[in-house]
């Protein structure tokens, strides 16, 4: 069945999770462009939710969201908060998605990066980070967005592959397909 | 069918979203003492050896890339090196930064301010992995000595202070982390005021705390600092750069550039204040 996490599906997910991690920590921060970076594990969520489905999505964009907060000044599972219910939302949508192009993934990447954005400035204000609601931090969530978009070319075709319940990567599943 | 996968979909969603406000909830109220700060120092610690290593090798490439997103200064720099010098320029590169690091070395072994506050002397590790805070990490934790909310300096004045620690790493929150703020005194006339941050702004606002304010363009300003304060008294923060004050405005808007930038400092002074 599409979507069955086994035992080696959840390996390949938990080695991707920490493979993500540890660019996210090292890597990553010495890419900044414009002063934001990009949140590799809600993309690879977002991709995961648009192939596969919003429960596999939430459920990785949670444990990436949850890792990630372990590196921030902020609440932990604020970032958990904000991927899970982002790639659910976008795993919802996923249907809707009916001629698929080049431009698809890195579209999604972006919209995911809006909307992960704004749910984590709008829950941090609402848990007492009263610092994150401020007119700075839209233009912070349209370039991470933007950046978000660009990774979604590497990271979508990643994400996909390590997630794919036969081993292979390359074989058909649900969801949406880009031609 | 359907409707059973939906509900299926449905559970999924919130019990993700009631374990992530526990733990927000957790997390809020325990600090660094509860679960959530344990957890969060173990994989910090965890991930250390981790980062230094992924730092030592991607350092080249971080300075490339650096090169590639500041492509005119390092054009305009490349001009004057090749008319200096004429000489092969990655050497001059590297040579300016093993100077640049002796001379911050230098600079934080001899601080000319808090001379009396002993200090652990930190390298800079990584920046924030996020989006929405002005951090840094050092190379040391409470292992070291280091608690949060203890000052940080470089050499050139006021960095900011600690936020979260664990046993061998600890986050630095920058002044111009929106989350920070220092008072601050006038050398020059004694003035007071708030310096608060703003992540994107080169220069930070000043909000003076008197009616009638007595700043001027090129004043130093250091931190107003007491014993019990967060920050120990005539540490150097910035210079005035700009005051304005429109008629009819009830408050004069200054704004000050900050001494230490962390973009390009690699060695800090974390201050153990209150002196243990």
């Amino acid at each position: 069945m599409a979507g069955a996490v086994t035992v080696v599906r959840l390996i390949r997910l938990t080695l991707l999770l920490v493979l993500l991690v540890v660019l996210q920590t090292t890597i990553v921060p010495h890419l900044r462009v414009a002063g934001v970076v990009p949140d590799l594990g809600l993309v690879a969520a977002v991709a995961m939710a648009v192939r596969y489905g919003p429960e596999l999505g939430a459920s990785f964009g949670f444990a990436a969201g949850l890792a990630t907060d372990l590196f921030l000044q902020t609440p932990l599972g604020l970032a958990a908060l904000a991927f899970a219910l982002t790639a659910y939302a976008v795993g919802r949508l996923q249907n809707s998605l009916v001629r698929p192009a080049w431009w698809v993934r890195p579209a999604i990447g972006a919209g995911a990066g809006v909307l992960a954005g704004l749910l984590f400035v709008g829950f941090g204000a609402v848990v007492g980070q009263d610092q994150l609601f401020a007119l700075h931090s839209i233009r912070t969530i349209l370039l991470a967005a933007v950046y978000d978009g660009v990774v979604a070319l590497v990271i979508f075709p990643l994400a996909i592959s390590v997630a794919d319940p036969r081993t292979g990567g390359a074989r058909g599943a649900t969801g949406y397909s880009p031609s | 069918m359907a409707e059973h996968r939906s509900n299926r979909r449905r559970t999924i969603l919130i019990l993700l979203v009631l374990t992530s406000i526990t733990l927000i909830t957790l997390d809020t109220r325990g600090g660094d003492t509860g679960i959530g700060g344990t957890v969060r120092n173990a994989a910090r610690d965890a991930f250390a050896p981790v980062q230094s290593g992924v730092d030592d090798l991607i350092s080249p490439i971080g300075d490339w890339w650096d090169g590639v997103t500041r492509a005119g200064d390092i054009k305009r720099e490349n001009r004057r090196l090749r008319r200096e010098l004429q000489a092969a320029q990655g050497q001059v590169h590297n040579a300016r930064a093993a100077l640049r690091e002796i001379e911050q070395l230098k600079a934080i072994a001899h601080l000319p301010f808090a001379p009396t506050i002993p200090g652990v002397d930190a390298q800079i590790v990584v920046g924030s992995p996020g989006n929405f805070e002005a951090t840094v990490s050092v190379n040391k934790g409470s292992d070291d000595g280091l608690a949060p909310d203890m000052p940080v300096v470089s050499g050139r004045g006021l960095l900011g202070k600690l936020g979260r620690v664990s046993g061998r790493r600890a986050t630095v929150v920058l002044l111009t982390d929106r989350d920070s703020g220092v008072g601050v005194r006038d050398v020059r006339s004694g003035s007071t005021g708030a310096v608060s941050g703003s992540p994107d702004a080169r220069m930070q606002t000043l909000d003076p705390f008197d009616a009638k304010p007595d700043f001027k363009v090129g004043d130093e300003v250091v931190t107003i600092g007491s014993a019990l304060g967060p920050f120990p008294a005539d540490i150097p923060v910035g210079r005035v750069v700009a005051v304005h004050r429109r008629p009819g405005d009830l408050r004069t808007n200054v704004s000050v550039a900050l001494y230490a930038d962390a973009t390009d400092t690699e060695f800090v002074r974390i201050l153990q204040w209150p002196v243990p």
